[in-house]
């Protein structure tokens, strides 16, 4: 009924898929442990890009199970899947537990679908350091959709922003004002606004405030609509996936979504420059100059970058 | 290159439902400094499989607390041989006999972990026997 025919255990065809999963997998943790990928595939306006859908809010309002109804949604209408769910790592033993797969509903074809645990790995700001690679790799590969899932704590709402084309931010009715965790800045990045566990009490004037909120922030071209779901029940997902295409289409037409990746691009230019220049310059001897007074804070910079050592006999004078 | 993080798969499949310990068992090795990827109870073994694959994981781990842990154990490491994953650590916990120690032992899985098994001891043995 779907087009996504069910695959027999042990069967040629889901060997196949394992070994394409190995090839992409292996490919993943060479990232993972340093290496660097840049996207070869050249995108033009009008053709088909990787649609980058992140997924934020506070804990708690059900973003696991959220994300595991589009993952079966976009997989069962026959397209190219991956997911990237991330979990905080501990900041005392760099350790993680990785549960996020467990809300991916049973009927999901693993066929079509790659998903991959991330941990943040002590990334400021909760945004793996690999997932920009991530989704150059992604992209290479011809995914049609990529969905991220983020902690959802601190910055990293405002980080997701930075990697994704279509930003979701999820809430719940809560205690209160209605919303839980409400946060300007979180909802200031949103493109959709999803009122998950809509049948919970509360429901209405969490709805009344986001409506207020997304009305707000309008005077763009893309006015934030507001959707209320029932994740676990499948209620609403419809609604979503229509906005989450219907921004798409939006970015797509105003040639946004070159725009968006000329920034992405340079943003990892900046991340990848700021990498060589802690690797290849020993930053400590700058900081030690400056503490003990000898070189100012500017100079030190532009003795960094113009990779001037200090000589620590001598003494910079204006 | 950073250092390579240990990655552990810990499942639960067969019928049985009970994950405490598997719980316990995640906690620990979180603690010790790897990354856990934790399935539901009862997943089926080809989705444990394809699991192991997409995560590339280095450990699976194989909490049974019924009676066919060594049917389990023997299909789980001819899938994932079958799909060219020669690399994997297994290894398994849970009410386990002795005979069925000795049919593991067979398959080649020395990493048993009966109740009671301090958690420090599977965070060494891991440590001492992944490949990387």
């Amino acid at each position: 009924m779907f087009g996504n025919d069910h695959v027999e255990p042990g069967t040629g065809l889901r060997l196949q898929y394992r070994k394409e999963a190995l090839r992409l997998a292996k490919l993943f943790s060479a990232l993972e442990n340093g290496a660097l990928i840049e996207q070869s595939k050249i995108e033009q306006p009008g053709g088909s890009f990787t649609h980058v859908v992140g997924i934020s809010g506070p804990p708690g309002v059900g973003k696991s199970v959220l994300t595991g109804q589009l993952i079966k949604y976009y997989s069962r209408l026959g397209l190219k899947v991956a997911a990237l769910v991330i979990d905080p790592s501990s900041h005392a033993t760099g350790g993680a537990i990785l549960a996020d797969r467990l809300r991916v509903p049973d009927e999901v074809n693993f066929d079509r679908v790659f998903i991959r645990s991330i941990s943040s790995r002590g990334a400021l700001g909760g945004i793996a350091e690999v997932v920009p690679s991530a989704l150059n790799l992604l992209t290479n590969e011809n995914f049609d959709i990529v969905l991220i899932e983020t902690v959802g704590v601190g910055q990293s709402e405002i980080d997701i922003a930075g990697v994704a084309d279509t930003t979701i931010v999820v809430q719940a009715p809560g205690a209160g004002d209605g919303i839980q965790g409400l946060k300007s800045g979180l909802l200031e990045i949103a493109d959709i606004l999803v009122l998950n566990k809509s049948d919970l009490s509360g429901a209405d004037r969490a709805l009344l405030v986001l409506r207020e909120v997304a009305a707000a922030s309008g005077g763009k071209s893309w006015y934030c609509p507001v959707i209320t779901c029932i994740a676990i029940n499948g209620v609403g997902i419809d609604e979503l996936v229509e906005a989450i295409r219907s921004h798409y289409e939006l970015l797509d037409k105003n040639n946004a979504l070159a725009v968006k990746r000329l920034e992405q691009v340079e943003r990892q230019l900046c991340m990848n420059i700021l990498a060589a220049l802690r690797k290849q310059r020993n930053l400590s001897d700058y900081a030690e100059a400056i503490v003990s007074g000898k070189l100012s804070l500017r100079e030190a910079v532009n003795m960094c970058i113009a990779n001037e050592s200090i000589s620590f006999d001598s003494k910079t004078e204006k | 290159m950073k250092s390579k993080i240990i990655r552990v798969l810990l499942c639960n499949p067969g019928l049985d439902g009970h994950d405490r310990g598997a719980k316990v068992v995640a906690r620990a090795l979180r603690d010790s400094g790897m990354e856990v990827i934790y399935l539901p109870l009862r997943t089926a073994i080809e989705k444990v499989v394809d699991v192991a694959i997409q995560e590339d994981v280095d450990v699976v781990g194989i909490s049974n607390l019924s009676a066919t842990i060594v049917d389990t154990c023997s299909r789980t490491q001819a899938l994932l041989l079958q799909a060219g994953v020669d690399d994997v650590l297994v290894v398994t916990g849970g009410t386990v006999v002795a005979d069925d120690k000795k049919e593991l032992s067979k398959l080649g899985i020395e990493g048993v972990f009966g109740p009671g098994t301090p958690t420090s001891d599977i965070v060494r043995f891991i440590r001492r026997h992944v490949r990387q």
